[in-house]
């Protein structure tokens, strides 16, 4: 029906193969760097702390509120405005007192106020926060891992992960840069990211394991551009569709939503990225370099 | 149509019927985490003393207390829960002064009545410039104020030396930056048997106390002792007020009043007849959310939805055609079903919930490219159209499933290690899979089986 056929380029993606897994690597790399040495913007969750949305009846101004601030020694605060009236204040101590003196300097100062959300999270909590993330992440890993060497050859399951870990340290290493806060939903987003990135990993995989047996006739290089080729339309079309919603929900979504979106839109083009050079190309190289295997 | 297709279409007519009739009408069936409907997450850890350990019982009785308080306060549907060995989570819901709750779920509200041994000087209120003529005066205002604090200040430090003497004795803090020293208690909160608010004469806030028998006869005698000299109440460590005893009082009343507004009068009487906490808590964490930032996000996260679908639905009919309609029935159904499954396991839906469910929307449609893809695959290496459909669907679904189980290991193990709202984002997209996968397979393949039965010479 649609006159356009994508999968009939034919387009030659394993010619550039080397080019694109060492752009990958540079990414990684510097990903790497940045997390060592600019490191995460970690919210509240995880590092312990206070957080206040408030919500004045009349416009007020950051500079006010930090000096209304100081006057209780609480100058350090990180205070944020978006919309006239809205602001985002968050301090590293976490204790009652905190909170009580801060929200009656602030109605002393300004009159009418609304908490509208209160975060507070002590260092206990954050810390096991911290390792609960790291385990989940590593358990979903080695889950994916172990189904993906049930069904399909081992190598297929290690290239498929090694293209994840490209997407979640690249992911990261993009948080790092933009500062973005880094909170438990995030968490989820790149969870999530990782299955979806699976996704399109798995069904190029798929092609090249259906196409598996002309391998001694067509060579590995051919095999894997033909099933890319043959899997472009969906790759395209899926990308497409996930990203719409996506997209929409970055737009439309509020605040705490569209942080969530911003995820899922960068996992969406890192992963289908990776899916189409970073998963295949591990596996011609591999082939290419122990056939037997 | 072939009898299993008829089949098969009944089976999916079948399921949405039964899906509608649990989801409609919606209003109010789908249950909404704190963050949506707002209210007060909170997490105590109770914190023991070498006199007073945290054992099993004390958890019990704190949660006692803490349910009698918030029942008191009159908050609907409150969930309290013992979450380990020492810890304790509560939601409140639809709470509008999240302040106010804290204040009534942190306080330990030990109340004392104490012997007055004796009183530092009060610090003087600070000065104010608006008061002064220009900024010297304020200034060596200010000045005197601080000789002035420091003074009481040292007054204060001789105190609690005279304490470290004496273990009977102890300091305590006032209003405006004065101390008492505080010999024998004579009643405590134990001995309450009602603890209500009144007014006092003059129209301010009170509350008003009655004791038991035996607390009743103690506090006869303390104000009998008394008679002249002051009487310190003393809540969680510190002075509320210290009246001057006019007279002995001997029916087992008495009335505390201080710096109150008739709602801070309220939450103390509520937390004086609840008893007092049996150990002291900490608040770990808290999640508060007003209902208007809560009613933004749910309306705010619906209407992206709705964009997204239709925009998803806009790009399969334009890219597919006839193929796209069945992929956007699916999907409609689809959606219908995430919700039905909501409401049927009771779950919550959070805003990383609804997160989840706008995802799936737009992952709900790949398994119909995967087949419809497929199916043009199929149709141009010369099968003939319902050849195309059968291939098409027989070889997609393997990586249907494979795709899709991965995605469900990662939506486990995030049930598994996550908390609160991380854990209703798992459930939404794990339903969503599962929903989104029968769609693309089942109802997709019932619906284009009816249509090309009827339409016998379409092209893919």
């Amino acid at each position: 029906m649609a006159a356009f056929n994508v999968s009939e380029l034919r387009l030659p993606f394993m010619k550039y193969r080397t080019i694109w897994l060492t752009v990958s690597i540079v990414c990684i790399v510097i990903s790497a760097g940045l997390l060592m040495t600019k490191g995460l913007n970690l919210s509240v969750d995880f590092t312990g702390g206070l957080v206040l949305q408030v919500k004045f009846d009349s416009r007020v101004d950051v500079a006010d509120i930090r000096k209304s601030l100081s006057s209780i020694g609480q100058g350090q605060a990180v205070i944020q405005a978006y919309d006239n009236n809205d602001v985002l204040i968050r301090f590293q101590a976490q204790d009652e007192e905190v909170r009580r003196n801060v929200l009656s300097a602030l109605k002393k100062d300004f009159g009418g106020l609304t908490v509208l959300k209160i975060d507070k999270v002590g260092p206990v909590v954050g810390k096991e926060l911290r390792n609960q993330a790291v385990i989940s992440l590593v358990l979903a890993l080695l889950g994916i891992l172990l189904y993906m060497a049930f069904r399909f050859k081992f190598r297929f399951g290690v290239a498929a992960v090694l293209s994840l870990l490209h997407d979640s340290i690249i992911m990261l290493g993009v948080y790092s840069l933009t500062g973005k806060e880094v909170s438990v939903s995030f968490i989820a987003a790149i969870l999530t990211v990782i299955g979806y990135s699976l996704n399109d990993s798995i069904v190029v995989l798929d092609r090249v394991r259906e196409n598996w047996s002309s391998v001694g006739k067509t060579g590995i290089v051919e095999l894997v551009d033909n099933s890319v080729n043959q899997t472009l339309a969906r790759t395209v079309n899926t990308s497409l569709t996930t990203l719409l919603p996506v997209i929409a929900m970055y737009i439309f979504g509020g605040e705490v939503i569209s942080n969530f979106a911003f995820a899922f839109l960068i996992g969406i083009v890192v992963g289908t990225y990776s899916s189409i050079y970073i998963a295949s190309s591990i596996v011609a190289e591999w082939y290419l370099r122990s056939p037997k295997f | 149509m072939m009898k299993r297709d008829k089949w098969r279409l009944i089976l999916v007519l079948a399921i949405v019927v039964i899906a509608a009739i649990i989801t409609f009408p919606i209003q109010g069936k789908v249950h909404l985490g704190l963050d949506l409907r707002g209210g007060v997450h909170i997490v105590l850890q109770a914190k023991g003393t070498p006199g007073n350990p945290v054992t099993s019982d004390s958890i019990e009785r704190l949660l006692t207390v803490l349910r009698n308080r918030i029942d008191q306060y009159g908050i609907a549907e409150p969930v309290l829960q013992r979450q380990g060995e020492d810890r304790i989570a509560i939601d409140l819901p639809g709470v509008e002064d999240p302040e106010a709750a804290l204040d009534l779920i942190g306080r330990t509200a030990v109340l004392e009545f104490r012997q007055v041994l004796g009183e530092s000087p009060r610090v003087p209120a600070k000065p104010v410039r608006s008061n002064y003529d220009n900024d010297e005066q304020f200034k060596s205002a200010e000045e005197r104020w601080q000789l002035a604090k420091s003074e009481v200040d040292a007054y204060i430090r001789q105190m609690q030396d005279a304490v470290k003497a004496n273990p009977d004795i102890i300091v305590a803090k006032g209003e405006e930056g004065g101390a008492y020293l505080l010999g024998k208690a004579y009643v405590s909160g134990k001995d309450l048997t009602k603890a209500e608010t009144t007014f006092d004469q003059f129209g301010k806030a009170a509350v008003s106390l009655k004791f038991s028998t035996e607390g009743a006869k103690l506090f006869d005698e303390a104000t009998l002792a008394n008679v002249g000299k002051q009487i310190a109440i003393v809540l969680d460590g510190m002075v509320i007020s210290a009246p001057v005893v006019q007279q002995r009082i001997s029916g087992g009343e008495a009335q505390i009043t201080g710096k109150f507004t008739p709602a801070e009068a309220n939450r103390l009487a509520i937390m004086l007849r609840a008893g007092a906490l049996p150990v002291s808590v900490e608040i770990l964490e808290n999640r508060s959310v007003g209902p208007t930032l809560g009613a933004d996000s749910v309306r705010d996260g619906v209407r992206s939805g709705l964009i997204g679908a239709a925009l998803v639905v806009v790009f399969m009919l334009v890219y597919y055609g006839i193929l796209g309609i069945a992929a956007d029935i699916a999907l409609c159904v689809a959606i219908l079903l995430v919700i039905a499954c909501l409401i049927f396991l009771k779950s919550t839906l959070t805003l990383p919930g609804i997160g989840g469910v706008i995802l799936t929307i737009g992952m709900a449609v790949d398994g119909n490219i995967l087949i419809y893809e497929r199916m043009k695959e199929e149709f141009r290496s010369g099968k003939t159209l319902m050849a195309a459909l059968d291939a098409g669907f027989r070889k997609a679904l393997v990586v249907i499933l494979d795709s899709n189980i991965t995605t469900l290991i990662a939506a486990s193990v995030l049930f598994y290690f996550g908390s609160g709202p991380i854990r209703g984002f798992a459930v939404t997209l794990s339903v969503g899979v599962i929903s989104s996968v029968f769609c693309n397979v089942v109802v997709t393949r019932s619906i284009l089986s009816a249509i090309l039965s009827a339409r016998k010479g379409m092209t893919l």
